[in-house]
Formats: structure tokens, C-alpha cells, sequence
């Protein structure tokens, strides 16, 4: 690695400086162009980690100091009552002296456990389906493929709020309203972005082993899980982090089919916590103590996965 | 790693999976089973007012023991769109708290439950309330959807501090007149209780109305286009009216010149530096403005009475609206209760409606000085309960003594047209369009309710 | 749209479909079995409600009452006359410019720096963090750090001496607050798509590129552009359609503690609040389907333009 760092580095400090003269000063040995680079940098990541610093920082604040204006980059004296208060375990007493009484609970550990069921499912059943579908599109010869693959890429072109009220009422009308598979059924089959993602893929691997496998008489399917899924291990993760992160943010859907009590997932969750807020001083210590430990999964989610993370998010722009 | 995709694995496990989500889900629907007694579902959006209601629950409930009131709290702003879902879900609360600028669209869709062939049946009386609240629920057909079970009106808060800093007296205050043209001792009163971030009046020369530390008038941002704690009164004690009629009105009277006068006077008080900007109301609202010492009179209705009277830092008076030159107005509205027309439970709600509209229950919400309940004896006692909790509320009540109260106005597509005034209003008050605009805007309202089928 | 499913995938010849011959050949069987399951996802939630929504476009539906009539073009009519559709399109194009615009500069720049400075996986996941946050948590936490009188931001402004701004409360600002707060989300995240196409250009383009002296500009526009292309053009094409449709946080930062969303003063009433609005606040749903049909046709003709214009299915890397 730190070999091909060498020219990578010059070159960096030319993009920065974009002076005309830059080799000479390149040569000069101070490299102000990198430096500046690397200033971007910084001042990007802090860009970036900054709102959410905030975000910690006001939930460990009291709410009068917030309404008061206190601006300090510390929390004058850190409480972790709107923490406790988001999490059910602060006395109606203490939340009372703070002035942040609220009509809801946020049901913390109920809404992350129904989050984490939907987006578990949501995540299998489409990367399972949408693999099958991408790979039929892909490998496959039968009458009507690309104009169906046509018909399927349209599909993203469609607003959801335009399906939006058949889809509820067939909800309604299967009785899933406000059951966990009534928010996990219209992304469990199929989502257009998946198959196309993945058929952009199987396209791309070779067909001899495949030819190989059908002249020693195997099926097509189990051709596509010994052969194909093994190869496409990159794609299908990358695919499964970012449904699964789709999902985790999914909002009008479930706030549309699951708002009550029990199966309520983290973001509709956060915003009946919102809601029953008072209207005339926004308690907003405890709601940030609630938005950050909303973040907190992800988060941790992606401390664990890191790397693997990344990659995969950057794997999605190749074709 | 060898990875060998093992897809009846995560078969299974979407599987177990769903099993779980399946017991999670049971909460949702608890009322199908159980033989036990029926549990009435009560919409309600004002946290203030859970606990009383929730007593008068507990009352009804030891009454009719084979039915439950499972109160459903929701704030405004989600409300009304939850309560959409559930029409369409069928998933309603049975019985819930109706707004009269909702109920029209309600009754036209028939989502609610007309109430006449119950009130006849039990021969209830609808006229024990305070003039005019019930007539406000029935339609042009003669169908009655709501009994009132409150009445609000609107005054003038005061932060005693600030009016004592400014040597101002209460009874100058209680006294005030206004006019649209010099703005009246009203205007003085508010300019002098002012304060700029130098220490300057707004009454005084060098006052920099754009580093203001103490506005003297609150504004309400939401709600311009009925103007129910804004211009609403103002403009009534210059004798305008805005509809024709009113229930029902067919035609809107935005373009009348006392009524642009009004607001362009508003826009002045916000120029001066007397009123905070929109953007600045906004955000924290009037309510918390003047808790914290930003504003020191605000304009609000009796249902923030409560939040106000909690006020700690310093004593709170209320004084009815400045008298223009038709004497001291206030906007007069009411709630009522509505049954879901896809109730399973008809019966059972109409009896709950029925305790929410009778003497009982409104007794017991007038003992607890929260609103005032729509029967007179009741607001009787709720005056007196918050005069033995120290606090004065006969600026609200002045009103309909003196018969200075006009209705909230009433006419189809109530939610069309404040997308069409409301944003008007904005750019008025934020300086972007001259209340002129007001004229075109009227006829944009009257011809969509001209138009409307 | 067939553009994207053919052109960039330049398909190899014999996987073009052949005509059907007597009965199913056994490979389309296999087909059938493998598209099942998306195949109904795809008729149940996408086709059936889309033909659905098209149809109520022609009549007077009103969701509450859950009934509605043909009125042929009437809604059609009444959405060419009516202002407020005319402010949605043009503060939503607003929104899509800014947006998109300096999105994708900004992403190039980040994935270039990426590219070039580190390949620390620390650095490109602070950046990717806030496209992992959902938007309503996001929204709320932006409407909290802009908020006129005890936001962060402001405060921070009128301590350097440019002074507070009203930002969500502004007309003027409100569309290039909401666009700033949606790049902050999505530029690391848009980087990381751009810098997956940026490790795929062969490391020896750039070597001979500086043993010719090639400056880092130079280089740019000679092979990092051209390499890029193919992947520059999908990210455009999903990020201008999800541009279009934003929603999320205008609906919860523009509407404050207590107001409707989308002011002040219809400033932020972007195209799709308004057929949300229409649809579950008037309860038109017959109107809000025919303003969506506009927004489908809309997007579809922009991605048309957009692959045209990028030449999308030419990958000059191949």
C-alpha cells in the first residue's frame, strides 16, 4: 500500500493547488496542495459528524437551558433524564420538573424490535426473490423477457404515493392493517432496483461454467444456488445492506399501514413521540434523545460491519 | 469461506420471523374475541384535557359497566390525518372530539353518524346549552352531527412583569381601544411594552425594531385564515363580517376594506418591531414566546388558560380583546363529539356522546377549570373554580355577556381554501405581497366555492 | 426507459428472446418458476395500482367517501388552471436544480479526494453516516440547528457577525435550506457510488498520464470523466428521480411545531406534498392521481432527456 501512495500524492497536491506552475512546486517539497486537500477533508468529515455531535449533545442537556438559549459545545451539566424519559425509565415526577411531559411513549425497545423483524424480512425475501427474478432475466431465454424487464423498470419510475391508497386498501382488505406483514408485504417480492441491480451483475458473469453445469444435465435451479449465488456473494450483500438500510428508513408506508400501539416501527415510532409533544414548547431535548437513540442501531450496526459496509455501498455504482 | 447459500434457512428464519411479528401484531385488534364488555375508542387532541375526560370516562363507565372508553390521544397536527386512515381503514376511533372548520367534509362524505333519530328517540334536549353551540353542528339538511360539549373564546394574556416595567395598569390594558388607522391606546400600549436589545421602548426615539429582546404582541403564525386569535376580533369591532352568512356562507368578504385596513395594520406592528416576525413565531410558537419573556401580551383562547396559569417565573392576567368602534370582540367556538359512522358499536357511542353532552360529565370538566363546558351551569362552575384558583378568567366570559361574539365561520371546502389564504396571509405579514393581494385572493376563494359541485 | 434496460447492458446475442415454439421449452418453464414470486410482487403492488391510480385520474374520487365518478379530462382541466400545481413544478424544478447540481459536484470532488488522498474506510463511513440516518430523524435534527432563535447555526452566525437567518422560515431560503440539508445526507453517500466507478479505472491510465506530465485537471477531464461516464449517468438518473420526489423532510421541517408543511407561504410546496396533501388532506384523490400522472410523465421524459444527453450506454471503459 504505502508504495503507490508516492505518485498518488503529488498528484493530489496538484488537483488542490490547480496552479499552473505546480510541478515546480511540487518539487519544492512543501505540498501545500495536499494539505489543502486534506483541509477539505477534515472540514467535510466535520461536516458531516457535527449535526450529530449535536444531536448528542442537546439530548444530554436539560430542556430549560435549550429554551433559554444556552449555545456551550458542552452540556453545562449532562443529564441523562431525556434518555431515561425516551426509554421509559424516568419517573412522571422527574419529567414533570423538566417540563417535557408528553401524551406518548416512545415504546423504545418494542418499535426497534418490530424495526428489526421488518427490515430482517424485507431484506431475505427480497434479495431471495428479486435474485431468482434478475437471474431469469438475466440467463434465461423465454418469450417476452425484455419487454417484461421493461414493464419492471418503469415500476421505478412510479411514485409510491401513487400506489400508495390501493396498496392500503389491499392491506385493509387482507386484514394486515397494523400487522407486521401487512408493512413488510409490498417489498418482500420485489422491488424493481433489485432485480435490475442484480440482473446488471448476472449479466456480467461468465457463461462457460454455466454451459458446463447444463451439459452435465444439472437444473436451473440448482445451477443459480451452487453456482450463481456463490459467485455473486459481493452483490448480494451489497444489495441486503442497502434494503435493509431502505428499510430502516422507510416512513410514509408504515406510518400509512402500521400506526398504533405494538407494531409501530422506529420511525413512525419517533414521529408519535413528536406528535404527542405539545405544540406550544417543543420539548426538544428529549425529542433529540429520541431522534439519537433512533440513530443509535444504525450506527452501531455500521461500527460492526464497517468495512464490509462501505464496500458494499460503493459496489452499488458499478454495473 | 465457502458460502453455500442455504436458502431453506433463511426460509425458516423469515418464517420464525413472521411468527414473532404475528404475536406482536395481536395488540392491534383487541375488540373481535373477547365476550366481555364493548371498549368504545375516544379520539381526543388536546393533552390538557385527557384527564378530565378520562374522568368523566371513569364515571360513565361505573354506569354502564359493560362498556369501556379507551381515550386515543393524538396532537392537531396528526390528527386529522390519523383520523383519515382510520375512515378509510376502518379502523376510527367510535366516537371523537369534531372541529367545526373538519366536521362539513365529514358530514358531506358521510363519515360521521347524523345524531337526529337518536335525539329524538331519547327526546334529548339540545337547547340546555349556551345559545347557538348546537345549531352550529347541524347541516343546511337539517342533520345534526355533533353535540357541543365546550365553548372558547379569545383574550388578551398579560405578562404582569413586563406591563409593571412599563407602568402600564392593568385597567389601561382592560380599557384599550383600538382602530386599524392609529392603531388606538392599544397600539401605544403595545409600542411602550417594547423593548429593544439596548433597553429602548418601542415608544421612544433611536427603538430598533430589527434587535428587538421583548416584543410587545404575540403573534399566533398558524390559523391567519379565520384569524381566531388574530385578527378575528379586530376586524369584527370595525362591524366586518367575513361570510354572507354564516353557518354556510356562500360568498367570502376578504376584499372588504375594513378587513385589509385590519391587516396591514397587523403588518405594521410586525414592521415596527412591536410583533415578531413569522418566521421567528414560527418556530417557537406564541405560547412559549411569552413564557419565556419574548413577547409580553399574547392573543390566545381559553383552552391555553392552564398552560398559561402555570406560568412560573411571573403573574398572568387576562383582559378582553381592545374595544375598536363596535365595542370588544371575540370569535365564539365550540367542540363537540362525533359518532364514526363505521362504528361497530353505534348504540354504545351514542350513549357516550350523550354522557360527554349531558350535565354529569360537563359538570365534572367544569370543576377541573380546564374549558368551558358548553352548559351554563357548568361554565358557572368552571368560572368559579378558577376564581378559587386565583385566576380571573371574566375577560373570556365578558363576551357573551355583553352578546360580542361572532361564530367561527362555516362553509364547504374550509381546507381548500386555507391552502389558498393562508400562504396569502404569510407573504402579507412577511412583506413579500401588499394586502391588496387580499382583493384577487377573494375572488380565487369565491370561485372555487362558487365552482364546488 | 428502455434505454437503461438495453443500452447499458449491452446484452449478449444469444440471450435475445426467440420466438415461442410448440409448448414451453424447458427453459421457459424454468423462467416462470424463477419470476413467480417477483411477478406477483410486481402485478400485486406495481402494475394493479398503477393502472388503478391512472383510472381514478379520470374521476372525482374522494377518499373519505371511498366513491367517485368519471369526469373524464375535468381533472386534467383543472390542474393546467391551477396555480398551486404551477408553484409545485416550479419550486420542486427549483429544488432539483440546487439539489442536483451542487450534489454531484460536490460528490465528484469527495470521491476524487477519496480516491486520491486515503482509502481509510473510517473517513468514506463519516461521510456515508448521514445517508444511514432516516430522513425524519434527520429533518427534526436540521429544523432544531436552523431554528431562528435558539438553532445552533444561527447562533453561530451572528457570533461571527452575519446574523441570524431565517432559513426554514424564509421564502427566499427555504427551497435552498431543504436542498442543503438533503446534499448533507446524500453527498457522502453519492461519493461512495462515484468512487466504486473510480477504483475500476485501471491504476496505469493515471501513471502514464504523469510520466507524460499530465497535470491532475488534465487527467481529470481525459480519464477520469470519460472513464466515469457509465456510472456517472446511472447516479444522475436515480438521484434526479429521487430529487423529484422529495417529501420526507419537507413534510416535517417546513411545517414548524404547529403550522402546515410547505410554506411559508407555499415556498416549499413541493410537487409531491401537494398530491399528498390533495389526496389525504382534501381527501381528492381523483385530482391527486392526476397530478401524479403528471409527475410520472415529467420523470420519465427528464430520464429519457438524461440518457440521451450522457450517452449512457456507451461505457468507454470496456
Amino acid at each position: 500500500m504505502s508504495k503507490t501512495i508516492s505518485p498518488t500524492q503529488t498528484q493530489t497536491a496538484e488537483l488542490a493547488s490547480a496552479d499552473p506552475d505546480r510541478r515546480v512546486r511540487v518539487k519544492q517539497g512543501v505540498q501545500w496542495g495536499r494539505v489543502a486537500a486534506w483541509a477539505a477533508m477534515v472540514l467535510l468529515l466535520f461536516i458531516s459528524l457535527f449535526p450529530f455531535y449535536w444531536m448528542l449533545r442537546t439530548a444530554l442537556a436539560t430542556n430549560s437551558q435549550l429554551v433559554n438559549g444556552e449555545q456551550g459545545l458542552l452540556p453545562p451539566d449532562p443529564t441523562t433524564l431525556n434518555l431515561k424519559q425516551v426509554l421509559d425509565l424516568a419517573s412522571a415526577q422527574e419529567i414533570e420538573e423538566a417540563g417535557t411531559a408528553t401524551t406518548a411513549s416512545i415504546n423504545f425497545f418494542t418499535a426497534l424490535r418490530n424495526s428489526v423483524i421488518v427490515c430482517t424480512l424485507i431484506t431475505i425475501g427480497q434479495v431471495l426473490f428479486c435474485s431468482m427474478a434478475a437471474y431469469a432475466f438475466a440467463r434465461l431465454r423465454f418469450p417476452g423477457r425484455d419487454k417484461l424487464f421493461f414493464l419492471y423498470l418503469t415500476a421505478m419510475m412510479i411514485p409510491p404515493v401513487f400506489t400508495l391508497i390501493p396498496n392500503f386498501v389491499l392491506i385493509k382488505n387482507l386484514g394486515w392493517l397494523n400487522t407486521i406483514p401487512g408493512i413488510v408485504a409490498p417489498f418482500f417480492l420485489m422491488t424493481p432496483f433489485a432485480v435490475f441491480f442484480l440482473r446488471q451483475f448476472f449479466l456480467g458473469i461468465s457463461r462457460e461454467v454455466e454451459e458446463a453445469a447444463v451439459l452435465d444435465g444439472a437444473s436451473r435451479w440448482r445451477i443459480f444456488r451452487e453456482l450463481i449465488l456463490p459467485m455473486s456473494i459481493a452483490p448480494l450483500t451489497t444489495l441486503a445492506v442497502l434494503t435493509y438500510i431502505t428499510a430502516w428508513n422507510e416512513y410514509m408506508w408504515p406510518l400509512v399501514v402500521g400506526d398504533s400501539d405494538g407494531v409501530r416501527v422506529l420511525t413512525v415510532a419517533l414521529n408519535a413521540f413528536r406528535a404527542g409533544t405539545p405544540t406550544i414548547a417543543p420539548p426538544w431535548a428529549p425529542l433529540m434523545a429520541a431522534t439519537l437513540l433512533a440513530a443509535i442501531p444504525i450506527i452501531v450496526l455500521f461500527l460492526v460491519l464497517g468495512r464490509r459496509m462501505v464496500d458494499a455501498i460503493g459496489f452499488s455504482g458499478i454495473k | 469461506m465457502a458460502p453455500r447459500i442455504r436458502i431453506r434457512a433463511l426460509l425458516a428464519g423469515a418464517l420464525v420471523a413472521t411468527l414473532a411479528a404475528g404475536t406482536a401484531a395481536c395488540g392491534g385488534d383487541d375488540r373481535q374475541d373477547t365476550g366481555g364488555p364493548v371498549t368504545l375508542r375516544y379520539g381526543l387532541w388536546d393533552s390538557n384535557q385527557q384527564p378530565v375526560y378520562q374522568q368523566c370516562a371513569n364515571a360513565f363507565e361505573k354506569q354502564n359497566p359493560d362498556i369501556r372508553i379507551s381515550i386515543q390521544l393524538n396532537n392537531w397536527n396528526d390528527y386529522w390525518g390519523g383520523l383519515a386512515r382510520g375512515f378509510i381503514g376502518e379502523t376510527a376511533p367510535d366516537v371523537f372530539t369534531d372541529h367545526l372548520a373538519k366536521y362539513p367534509q365529514f358530514a358531506q362524505s358521510e363519515v360521521i353518524e347524523p345524531l337526529n333519530r337518536y335525539i329524538e328517540r331519547d327526546g334529548f334536549d339540545v337547547d340546555q346549552y349556551q345559545p347557538g353551540l348546537a345549531e352550529l353542528w347541524v347541516t343546511p339538511d337539517g342533520r345534526r352531527y355533533g353535540l357541543p360539549k365546550d365553548w372558547d373564546t379569545v383574550a388578551i394574556v398579560s405578562n404582569q412583569t413586563k406591563l409593571r416595567e412599563a407602568g402600564i395598569t392593568n385597567e389601561q390594558l382592560d380599557n384599550a381601544t383600538w382602530n386599524p388607522d392609529d392603531g388606538g391606546t392599544f397600539e401605544d400600549i403595545v409600542a411602550r411594552l417594547s423593548v429593544d436589545k439596548n433597553g429602548k421602548r418601542g415608544d421612544e426615539p433611536g427603538f430598533d425594531p430589527l434587535n428587538v429582546a421583548t416584543y410587545g404582541l404575540g403573534l399566533d403564525p398558524g390559523g391567519l385564515t379565520y384569524g381566531q386569535t388574530t385578527w378575528g376580533g379586530f376586524a369584527r369591532s370595525l362591524g366586518f363580517e367575513l361570510l354572507d352568512k354564516n353557518p354556510w356562507g356562500t360568498k367570502y368578504h376578504y376584499d372588504d376594506p375594513r378587513f385589509i385596513k385590519t391587516i396591514a395594520w397587523w403588518r405594521h406592528m410586525i414592521e415596527q418591531g412591536y410583533m415578531p416576525p413569522l418566521a421567528e413565531s414560527r418556530s417557537l410558537g406564541q405560547a412559549a414566546m411569552f413564557q419565556g419573556g419574548n413577547v409580553a401580551l399574547s392573543i390566545d383562547g381559553d383552552w391555553m388558560i392552564p398552560t398559561y396559569s402555570a406560568t412560573e417565573d411571573f403573574e398572568v392576567h387576562y383582559h378582553a380583546q381592545p374595544a375598536g368602534p363596535e365595542g370588544s370582540w371575540s370569535m365564539y367556538n365550540g367542540l363537540a363529539d362525533a359518532i364514526w359512522v363505521g362504528t361497530p358499536y353505534k348504540e354504545q357511542a351514542w350513549q357516550w356522546v350523550k354522557f360527554l353532552a349531558s350535565p354529569e360529565c360537563q359538570n365534572i370538566v367544569g370543576s377541573k377549570a380546564v374549558v368551558f363546558p358548553a352548559i351554563p351551569e357548568a361554565t358557572r362552575r368552571s368560572v368559579a373554580t378558577h376564581r378559587k384558583n386565583g385566576v380571573d378568567v371574566s375577560a373570556f366570559t365578558s363576551y357573551l355577556e355583553n352578546d360580542r361574539t361572532f361564530l367561527y365561520p362555516i362553509t364547504d371546502k374550509a381546507p381548500q381554501i386555507n391552502l389558498i389564504v393562508q400562504p396569502t396571509m404569510e407573504k402579507i405579514l412577511i412583506g413579500s405581497e401588499s394586502p391588496e393581494a387580499l382583493k384577487d385572493m377573494n375572488s380565487q376563494v369565491n370561485n372555487l366555492l362558487e365552482f364546488s359541485d | 426507459m428502455s434505454v437503461v434496460g438495453q443500452r447499458t447492458t449491452a446484452l449478449p446475442g444469444p440471450g435475445t428472446a426467440r420466438p415461442a415454439r410448440r409448448g414451453l421449452s424447458r427453459e421457459t418453464r424454468a423462467a416462470l418458476l424463477f419470476l413467480a414470486p417477483s411477478f406477483l410482487g410486481f402485478l400485486v403492488f406495481y402494475a394493479y395500482p398503477s393502472i388503478r391510480g391512472f383510472y381514478l385520474s379520470f374521476t372525482d374520487f374522494d377518499l373519505l367517501r371511498n366513491d367517485g365518478e368519471w369526469v373524464g379530462l375535468r381533472n386534467y382541466q383543472a390542474m393546467l388552471q391551477d396555480a398551486l400545481f404551477w408553484n409545485a413544478l416550479w419550486v420542486t424544478f427549483k429544488y432539483v436544480v440546487i439539489n442536483i447540481g451542487l450534489q454531484t459536484v460536490l460528490a465528484l470532488g469527495i470521491a476524487v479526494l477519496m480516491h486520491r488522498l486515503t482509502r481509510s474506510v473510517v473517513i468514506r463511513g463519516i461521510l456515508v453516516l448521514p445517508w444511514l440516518i432516516p430522513n425524519v430523524v434527520l429533518a427534526l435534527l436540521w429544523m432544531w440547528m436552523l431554528d431562528p432563535n435558539l438553532g445552533i447555526v444561527n447562533h453561530y452566525l451572528d457570533v461571527v457577525g452575519i446574523g441570524a437567518q431565517d432559513f426554514l422560515g424564509s421564502e427566499s431560503q427555504v427551497i435552498p435550506t431543504i436542498a442543503g440539508i438533503n446534499i448533507w445526507r446524500h453527498m457522502g453517500y453519492t461519493a461512495l457510488l462515484l468512487f466504486g466507478g473510480l477504483v475500476m479505472i485501471p491504476q496505469s491510465y493515471y501513471e502514464a498520464a504523469a510520466l507524460d506530465g499530465a497535470s491532475e485537471w488534465r487527467m481529470f477531464r481525459t480519464i477520469t470523466l470519460p472513464l466515469l461516464r457509465p456510472v456517472l449517468a446511472l447516479v444522475l438518473v436515480v438521484t434526479v428521480i429521487g430529487s423529484f420526489q422529495v417529501f420526507d423532510t419537507v413534510a416535517v421541517a417546513t411545517g414548524g411545531f404547529g403550522g402546515t408543511p410547505g410554506g411559508p407561504a407555499n415556498a416549499s410546496r413541493v410537487m409531491y406534498l401537494y398530491i399528498f396533501q390533495q389526496a389525504f388532506e382534501f381527501n381528492a384523490l381523483g385530482y391527486a392521481a392526476a397530478l401524479s400522472v403528471a409527475l410520472i410523465v415529467l420523470l420519465a421524459a427528464v430520464a429519457a432527456i438524461q440518457l440521451r444527453l450522457l450517452r449512457a450506454g456507451e461505457s468507454d471503459l470496456a
